[in-house]
C-alpha cells in the first residue's frame, strides 16, 4: 500500500522530461498521470480502496485459510522464478505461491481485482506446464488456484494432458506472431505496424507518446 | 428466362422521391455519429440517409422534423429541420441513385418490422420469423429473410429479398442447465449443449437473447449455479444502478415477467467489455449447421423453386405499396435482366496430357456442360497429369496410427499409391511410418533426409494436434486424413463387398471416389498440374489476396498461365487482427516475395497483365501497396512496361444477396445453368460460377465482382474468373465456386483457422 501511495505521489509531481530518480527501485510512473488522464485521481482513489479491501481479505478471509497456511509452510515457494525450456521455447515468469499439501503441488495466483467468468487461463495453464517439468509429476498432482482477493472468491483449474498440449500449441502460435512482428521491428519499419486506434486499448498503452495513432 | 430475386421500385429509372432535409450540428461528424443519428430516425419510424455532397440528412417524410439530440460519452449532436425539401432522382447522378437505394432499403426495413412483426438478430437487414416452421430433435427451425436495395444501371432501384434458415435449441439455457433433474440427465443435456454449439474449449456459443419486442445476439460465458435474478450483485446499466438483476428487469422490461428465483447466466455482448448477467430463461443457443442432426441437415438447402415461392409469399405478405399511398409501388414480378445486363460464358477448352484437348461445349446446355465435367475425370485418368515437376519426389510417406487395422492400412496405401502412380505416370513408392504418439511420427519423419509429401492419418482431430503437425513438419507437405473418416469409408465397402458380380456397388464407388479425391489433393501438394487451358486467358496471371475470417492470417496466391500453369500460395500472420485491411508495407513485401519466387522458375516469362482479386470488404488502403509493388516489379522486368493491372473486389458472399434462377414456364423454376452473369452496373457483376448441371441441392450461390481500377473491362474480368474456376483439380466432376487462386488462399486460411487455439487468455 505504501509503495502504491509512493507511486501516486511521485507520478503526481513528475515533470515530463526530467530524469527518473537514480535509485535501485525507483517509484513507478503511472501512465494515467503521465498522459494527463482527466480521471487519474479518481482511478487512484478507487484503486486504493480496492487494494485495502483485497489486503483485508488476504489477511482475514476464512475462505483463504488454507492458502495462508501454504504461505507459512517453510518449504513453500513464494514469488518463485519459474523457468523451463523445451526444444521449441523457453518459458519464464514468476509464480506467486507454490506449496505441497497431501501429495499435491498447490499453485496459487493472487489477483487483487475481481473475478471474471473465464474458466480457462493461459497463465494458469502455463504454470501447470512449468510445474509438470519442474517437479516431474503427473498432472493430477497439480492443483491450480486463482484467488480473487477483492471478491473474496477463488477458482480452481483442472488440468489434463489435452490442456497441456493446448497451452504448448498456443505459446508456439504466439511466438510465431511475435517473430513475424520482430522481423519488421528490427528493420525499423514503423509503418508495418498498423496503429490500433481503439481509444480504450490505447488508453492503457505505455507507448502512446511515440505512436503515430493513425 | 433468367429471373432474379430482385424487384424494381417503379417506375424504374424515372424514380424520384421528395425528401425532407435536416441539419446536423456537430463538432466532428464521424461515420459513427451519422449512423447513430440515422438509427434515431429509424426508431421514430423514418428512413434517413446522410448526403455528403449536400451536407444534410435526407428523410422520407412529408412533415417537418422535430428537433432532437443524440448524446454519447464524448459527443453530442443536434438535429433539426432545415425547412427545405430535396428531390432525389435516380437518373440525376450515381450519387442520387445510391442515396435513393439506401433510403428505400431503410424504409423497407422499417415496413418489414411494422407489417410482418419480424425480429432482427444478426444484422438490421436480416429478419427472422417469430415462430419456427419446424421443431425436430429439440431444435427449432426458423426462416429468415434478408432485404437489400441497390441501384441497377439503366433499370432503377432493385430490392432483393433472400431466404435462409436459422436453428436454435427449443429449450432455453435455464432448462438446459436446470439442476432439479437427475445428475446423468444434467450431464447429458450439458454435453449436448457443448456439442451443438461446437465450442472449442473456452470459446463461447452464440445465444439469442429474446426480450420479446426485440432480440439481441450475445455469447455464452457461464451458467451461474445457485444464483437467481434476485441474488445477483448490484448492476450498473446506462448510468443507473439496480439492486439486482430482478430489479433491473422490473424497471426496464416488466413485460418479460421475470421472477426473483429465475436462474442466471453470464453472457457477453459485442461492444461491452465485461460479461453481464441475464435471465437464463430468455436465452436460446444458436446451432451451427455442422452440428445439426441428419434429419435437419437438408433444411437449409432451398431449391430455386421453393426459394422463389417463399420470397414471393414474403412480398405478398409485405405488400408492394411500401412507400405509401400515391407513391411509387414495387414491381409485382421479379426482375428479369435484359440482354445488355447478361453475360453468358461456357467452360473453356481444356488441355490434357498427350496433346488431348477437351473442347469448350458446343452449346450452352445442361447435357453439354455435364459431358464436359464427366470428360475431365475420364481424360485425366486415361492420360495422366498435364505437367509433373521434373524433380518430383517418387515416394509418398504415410504416417499411420498403430490402431488402424492392417487391412485398412494396406488398402489405403496400395490404392492411393496406385492412383498417384497412374495420374503422374511415374512409379511412386510408399514409405510407411507407423506411430503410437505424434512425437514418434515427427521423430521418424524428420529423420528423413529430404522432406516430401506425407499422408498423415490422424486419430484425434483437435486444433492443437493440427497445429503440432503443421509446426513440427513445417518442411513437409501434409495431406491430412482423419482416422474416423477413413474407417467409415472403408467399413462401408467391406459390408457390401461381393454383393454384385463384377460390378462396382455404390459403396465401392464411394471408396474409389474417396481415394481419388485424396490422390488429387496429394497431386496438388506435389505441384502436379492435372490439366491446363487450351487458349490464353484474358490475363497472364491472377493474384488472390484473402484475409481469414478472424483476421489473424492473410494469404496470397499467384497463378501464371504461360507457358504452363504455375501456382504459389503463402499464408502469413496478420498481427493487426482488429483490422480487415492488410498493412500496406507488409502486403507490398509479401507480393514482392511471391513474385520473386515465381520469377525464379526457369520458364518464367515477363507478364503483360495481372488480375488482382481481393476477397472482401473495406480494403482501400491496400491499393497503394499493390500499385507500389507494381512499380518495383516493372523495374525488375517481372512485369512489362505497359503491364495492365486490374484490381477487383471478389465477394464470396454477396452483401446484396442476389440470386438467379431459370423460369421456363409460369410455374416452373429451375437451377440456373452455370456461367451466367448479371451486370448490375459498369463495375459490378454477379456471376454464377456454380449451378446446373453439377449443383444438385440448394440454389446457385453466385459471387460478386466489383471493379476497382479505372476503365476496367468487367466482361474480361468475369471471363477470367470463370475460366479459373474450371481448374477444379480437387473434384473434376463438380463445378468449383472459387477460381483456383482464391480456392487455394481460402483452403490455406481454413487450415490456419482449424489450428488456432482459441479461448485461452
Amino acid at each position: 500500500m505504501n509503495d502504491f501511495r509512493k507511486d501516486v505521489n511521485f507520478s503526481r509531481q513528475y515533470k515530463r522530461g526530467t530524469p527518473l530518480p537514480d535509485e535501485k527501485y525507483p517509484p513507478n510512473l503511472l501512465l494515467e498521470f503521465y498522459y494527463g488522464q482527466s480521471d487519474a485521481e479518481s482511478l487512484c482513489s478507487e484503486s486504493e480502496e480496492r487494494i485495502i479491501k483485497a489486503l483485508t481479505n488476504f489477511v482475514k478471509s476464512q475462505k483463504f485459510d488454507r492458502f495462508r497456511e501454504g504461505v507459512t509452510d517453510p518449504s513453500s515457494l513464494i514469488e518463485e522464478s519459474a523457468r523451463m525450456k523445451n526444444d521449441y521455447f523457453t518459458l519464464s515468469g514468476k509464480v506467486d505461491l507454490v506449496y505441497r499439501k497431501d501429495d499435491k503441488y498447490v499453485i496459487v495466483d493472487w489477483k487483487t481485482g475481481g473475478s471474471n467468468s473465464s474458466d480457462d487461463s493461459l497463465q494458469m495453464l502455463a504454470y501447470a506446464l512449468w510445474a509438470k517439468h519442474k517437479f516431474e509429476c503427473p498432472l493430477d498432482t497439480i492443483s491450480l488456484h486463482r484467488v480473487y482477493l477483492e471478491d473474496n472468491t477463488f477458482s480452481t483449474f483442472h488440468v489434463g494432458e489435452k490442456d497441456i498440449a493446448r497451452v504448448e500449441a498456443r505459446i508456439l502460435q504466439d511466438l510465431e506472431r511475435m517473430q513475424e512482428a520482430d522481423n519488421h521491428g528490427r528493420r525499423g519499419l514503423v509503418s508495418a505496424f498498423t496503429p490500433c486506434a481503439q481509444p480504450k486499448v490505447c488508453e492503457l498503452c505505455q507507448f502512446q507518446e511515440i505512436c503515430p495513432k493513425e | 428466362m433468367t429471373e432474379t430475386n430482385v424487384r424494381i421500385v417503379q417506375p424504374g429509372i424515372d424514380l424520384f422521391l421528395i425528401t425532407r432535409c435536416a441539419k446536423i450540428i456537430a463538432n466532428n461528424l464521424t461515420a459513427e455519429i451519422i449512423e447513430k443519428v440515422c438509427n434515431r430516425f429509424v426508431s421514430q419510424g423514418l428512413a434517413a440517409v446522410y448526403c455528403r455532397e449536400r451536407k444534410q440528412i435526407l428523410v422520407i417524410t412529408q412533415g417537418t422534423i422535430s428537433p432532437f439530440e443524440v448524446k454519447e460519452d464524448n459527443w453530442i449532436v443536434k438535429v433539426e429541420d432545415n425547412g427545405k425539401t430535396q428531390k432525389i432522382q435516380f437518373s440525376h447522378s450515381e450519387n442520387d441513385a445510391r442515396l435513393l437505394a439506401q433510403l428505400i432499403e431503410r424504409h423497407v426495413r422499417i415496413k418489414v418490422k411494422q407489417r410482418l412483426k419480424m425480429h432482427t438478430f444478426d444484422s438490421p437487414r436480416i429478419f427472422q420469423e417469430t415462430k419456427p416452421f419446424r421443431t425436430e430433435e429439440g431444435i427449432d427451425v426458423y426462416s429468415r429473410f434478408e432485404v437489400s436495395a441497390f441501384p441497377i444501371q439503366d433499370v432503377g432501384v432493385g430490392i432483393s429479398v433472400d431466404i435462409s434458415t436459422a436453428f436454435f435449441t427449443h429449450k432455453t439455457i435455464a432448462e438446459i442447465f436446470r439442476d432439479d433433474i437427475p445428475d446423468h440427465e444434467q450431464e447429458r443435456q450439458q454435453d449436448n449443449f457443448e456439442s451443438l454449439s461446437q465450442r472449442q474449449k473456452g470459446q463461447k456459443g452464440t445465444l439469442l437473447y429474446n426480450l420479446e419486442y426485440t432480440q439481441r445476439k450475445c455469447y455464452f460465458c457461464e451458467f451461474l449455479h445457485g444464483v437467481t435474478c434476485a441474488t445477483t450483485a448490484p448492476l450498473y446499466v446506462n448510468g443507473q444502478t439496480y439492486g439486482s438483476l430482478f430489479e433491473y428487469y422490473q424497471h426496464k422490461h416488466p413485460h418479460l415477467k421475470i421472477n426473483p428465483d429465475d436462474s442466471v447466466a453470464m453472457v457477453s455482448f459485442k461492444g461491452i467489455d465485461q460479461p453481464r448477467p441475464v435471465a437464463a430463461k430468455l436465452l436460446r443457443l444458436r446451432i451451427v449447421n455442422e452440428t445439426l442432426p441428419s434429419t435437419l441437415k437438408q433444411e437449409d438447402k432451398i431449391s430455386p423453386k421453393e426459394r422463389c415461392d417463399l420470397i414471393a409469399d414474403f412480398w405478398d405478405r409485405l405488400g408492394i405499396d411500401l412507400l405509401g399511398y400515391g407513391k411509387p409501388p414495387i414491381a409485382k414480378r421479379f426482375w428479369c435482366p435484359g440482354g445488355k445486363h447478361k453475360i453468358y460464358l461456357s467452360p473453356p477448352s481444356l488441355q490434357f496430357a498427350d496433346e488431348i484437348t477437351l473442347q469448350t461445349p458446343q452449346k450452352r446446355s445442361y447435357t453439354d456442360f455435364q459431358e464436359h465435367y464427366r470428360q475431365r475425370s475420364r481424360l485425366l485418368n486415361k492420360y495422366g497429369c498435364l505437367d509433373t515437376p521434373i524433380s518430383m519426389t517418387r515416394s509418398v510417406n504415410f504416417a499411420i496410427p498403430t490402431k488402424l487395422t492392417q487391412e485398412i492400412r494396406g488398402s489405403l496405401i496400395k490404392d492411393l499409391t496406385d492412383n498417384i502412380s497412374r495420374l503422374t505416370r511415374k512409379p511412386i513408392a510408399p514409405v510407411i511410418v507407423v506411430y503410437k504418439t505424434l512425437d514418434e511420427a515427427f521423430l521418424k519423419l524428420n529423420k528423413s533426409n529430404k522432406p516430401g509429401v506425407v499422408v498423415f492419418v490422424f486419430d484425434n482431430v483437435t486444433p492443437e494436434n493440427y497445429y503440432e503437425v503443421a509446426y513440427k513438419l513445417s518442411n513437409w507437405r501434409v495431406k491430412r486424413i482423419t482416422l474416423r473418416e477413413l474407417e467409415r469409408q472403408f467399413n462401408r465397402i467391406k459390408s457390401t463387398i461381393n454383393t454384385r458380380n463384377g460390378k462396382f456397388s455404390k459403396t465401392e464407388n464411394g471408396w474409389r471416389s474417396f481415394i481419388e479425391m485424396n490422390a488429387l489433393d496429394v497431386l496438388q501438394q506435389m505441384d502436379c498440374i492435372p490439366w491446363g487451358l487450351k487458349d490464353a486467358p484474358p490475363y497472364d496471371a491472377h493474384l488472390a489476396i484473402d484475409v481469414g475470417r478472424d483476421r489473424r492470417y492473410f494469404a496470397l496466391s499467384l497463378i501464371t498461365f504461360d507457358p504452363s500453369i504455375c501456382i504459389y500460395t503463402v499464408a502469413k500472420v496478420k498481427y493487426d487482427a482488429k483490422k480487415e485491411t492488410i498493412n500496406g508495407v507488409v502486403l507490398e513485401e509479401e507480393i514482392m516475395e511471391l513474385c520473386n519466387r515465381v520469377s525464379q522458375r526457369g520458364d518464367f516469362q515477363t507478364l503483360r497483365s495481372l488480375l488482382v482479386l481481393r476477397d472482401g470488404r473495406d480494403c482501400d488502403g491496400e491499393l497503394d501497396a499493390i500499385y507500389t509493388a507494381n512499380e518495383k516489379l516493372i523495374k525488375q522486368k517481372f512485369f512489362a512496361e505497359d503491364v495492365k493491372v486490374d484490381v477487383v473486389d471478389f465477394h464470396k458472399s454477396i452483401s446484396k444477396n442476389i440470386r438467379t434462377w431459370e423460369r421456363t414456364r409460369e410455374n416452373e423454376v429451375l437451377q440456373i445453368l452455370e456461367g451466367k452473369a448479371v451486370i448490375i452496373d459498369r463495375n459490378t457483376v454477379v456471376l454464377n460460377t456454380t449451378g446446373a448441371p453439377s449443383r444438385y441441392q440448394g440454389t446457385s450461390d453466385p459471387v460478386m465482382l466489383v471493379g476497382r481500377s479505372e476503365n476496367i473491362n468487367m466482361n474480361q474480368v468475369t471471363k477470367a474468373v470463370y475460366i479459373s474456376t474450371h481448374l477444379n483439380y480437387s473434384n473434376p466432376n463438380v463445378a468449383q465456386r472459387l477460381p483456383l487462386e482464391l480456392k487455394r488462399t481460402d483452403d490455406e486460411l481454413r487450415n490456419r483457422a482449424a489450428q488456432e487455439i482459441r479461448g485461452l487468455k
